[in-house]
């Protein structure tokens, strides 16, 4: 599955404000914040949130992946799903 | 402000109009409803969970002086899980019980008598009254340390305390190099992957480090003892993470058919806790605060997915969340945790 990075950017997006009840308002949360250390999302919004990328990318969220720097803002989760889709389709 | 009774509701589950986000279709279904698969999906995707657990299980037997630290709050939900993983899997056990002071007499009585039929190791610990009244009433007026998303499942008195027993029970499972840690959360409770989580303690600290002066400040200074552990219990332990396991989410099986299973271990329903307890006094506080904020039940979530899963039925569902409990009706707990209504 090849995706485009602002069609999964915007998803995220979508994704995350919709679940996690705030907004990017470019202040207080950027694309570049860190939603754990924050404390917009806590351990168990961790798991909805692998659980949302396993189901929507169809990849898997290995371990050390897990509340690794790769999935802590919009902007590093764009790049990890971009990178894990490509890795999956070559 | 419309009552719970007046709300719109999904025509399937009970969740209401208020949910935070919530959308319907035009038939009136909501879209968690709309994405549920049917029930012979729902039963394979819980024997995978099932099996993902049981191998867990199995590779954890006998590697510390205990299987399993067991959060057993005296509830019921809680002591079927305890059962089941004595019984059912033969699992050694250290049920622990937090006393928050506000536990009905009756569940306390109920651990004493559970864990002695089921003839596991019991442990009871009390925080001292003065923190937990300063957190609980800390957390009525500020929202504690709660992210903005856990409104969905959970009140804000309900979740500082939930954070301050996880926390206890992964500690415990350092000291007594038991690989797994077991709650009693059902679903709707916690997302169902919760059924087995391998949980990086290393990695979980240096999460929650930067919410440290958090804590302290809303808490006290004291308070870091309940809700972090020190990077030396990890580093001298066997092991630097747990394993989380729910095994109610693995089980179809209803509250009434619960309540059977463990009465014949002497458990006796608490008259004293509400509609949504079955071991709290301070829970309807929670639930009427939570109401007064948010405008839906602190267990919407929970009862409508019970009712989508067909393990509860819809009008004991909507009995639960619609009847909020009035605050004439809390003064003792009001006072107790130092609390006025123009506090709230
Ligand atoms: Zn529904």
């Amino acid at each position: 599955m090849l995706i485009k990075t602002d069609e999964a950017k915007k998803e995220i997006e979508s994704y995350l404000t919709k679940q996690f009840l705030f907004n990017f308002d470019g202040v207080n949360v950027t694309p570049d914040t860190d939603l754990f250390s924050s404390g917009v999302i806590d351990s168990f919004g961790c798991v909805e949130l692998v659980l949302f990328l396993e189901k929507k990318y169809k990849i898997k969220v290995i371990d050390e992946e897990l509340l690794s720097d790769s999935i802590r803002s919009l902007n590093a989760l764009t790049k990890f799903v971009k990178d894990k889709t490509n890795e999956k389709s070559q | 402000m419309k009552k719970a009774s007046e709300l719109q509701r999904c025509i399937r589950c009970t969740i209401p109009e208020t949910f935070p986000n919530i959308s319907f279709n035009e038939k009136g279904l909501c879209e968690y409803c709309q994405e549920t698969p049917d029930s012979k999906d729902l039963e394979s995707e819980r024997n995978q969970l099932q099996a993902l657990m049981e191998a867990e299980i199995e590779k954890s037997r006998g590697k510390g002086e205990y299987d399993c630290i067991v959060a057993y709050s005296g509830g019921k939900d809680s002591t079927y899980t305890l059962m089941h993983l004595t019984k059912h899997y033969n699992l050694n056990c250290l049920a622990v019980t937090i006393d928050n002071d506000f536990m009905s007499s009756q569940a306390v009585k109920n651990c004493y008598i559970v864990t002695e039929a089921l003839g596991v190791d019991f442990l009871m610990f009390k925080p001292a009254p003065s923190f937990m009244m300063n957190m609980y009433k800390t957390s009525i007026t500020t929202g504690g340390v709660q992210n903005q998303a856990a409104i969905k499942r959970v009140s804000s008195v309900c979740n500082s305390c939930i954070n301050l027993i996880n926390n206890y029970m992964i500690k415990l499972a350092l000291l007594h190099e038991a690989p797994i840690v077991a709650g009693g959360y059902i679903g709707g409770q916690v997302p169902k992957n919760a059924s087995m989580l391998n949980m990086n303690l290393i990695q979980r600290e240096q999460l929650k480090k930067p919410l440290l002066e958090k804590y302290n400040s809303l808490f006290g200074q004291g308070s870091s003892k309940f809700f972090f552990i020190k990077d030396s219990l990890i580093s001298n332990a066997n092991r630097n993470s747990v394993t989380i396991i729910n095994p109610m989410l693995t089980l179809s099986i209803g509250e009434e058919d619960i309540i059977t299973a463990i009465k014949d271990l002497g458990w006796i329903k608490p008259q004293d806790t509400g509609r949504n307890s079955s071991n709290c006094l301070l829970n309807d506080l929670g639930v009427a605060i939570h109401y007064k904020k948010h405008k839906f039940h602190a267990y919407e979530f929970e009862v409508a997915e019970q009712v989508r899963y067909g393990l509860m039925d819809r009008e004991l569902g909507l009995k639960k969340v619609t009847e909020i409990p009035d605050f004439s009706e809390l003064t003792d707990q009001m006072d107790k945790v130092g609390l006025a209504l123009s506090e709230i």
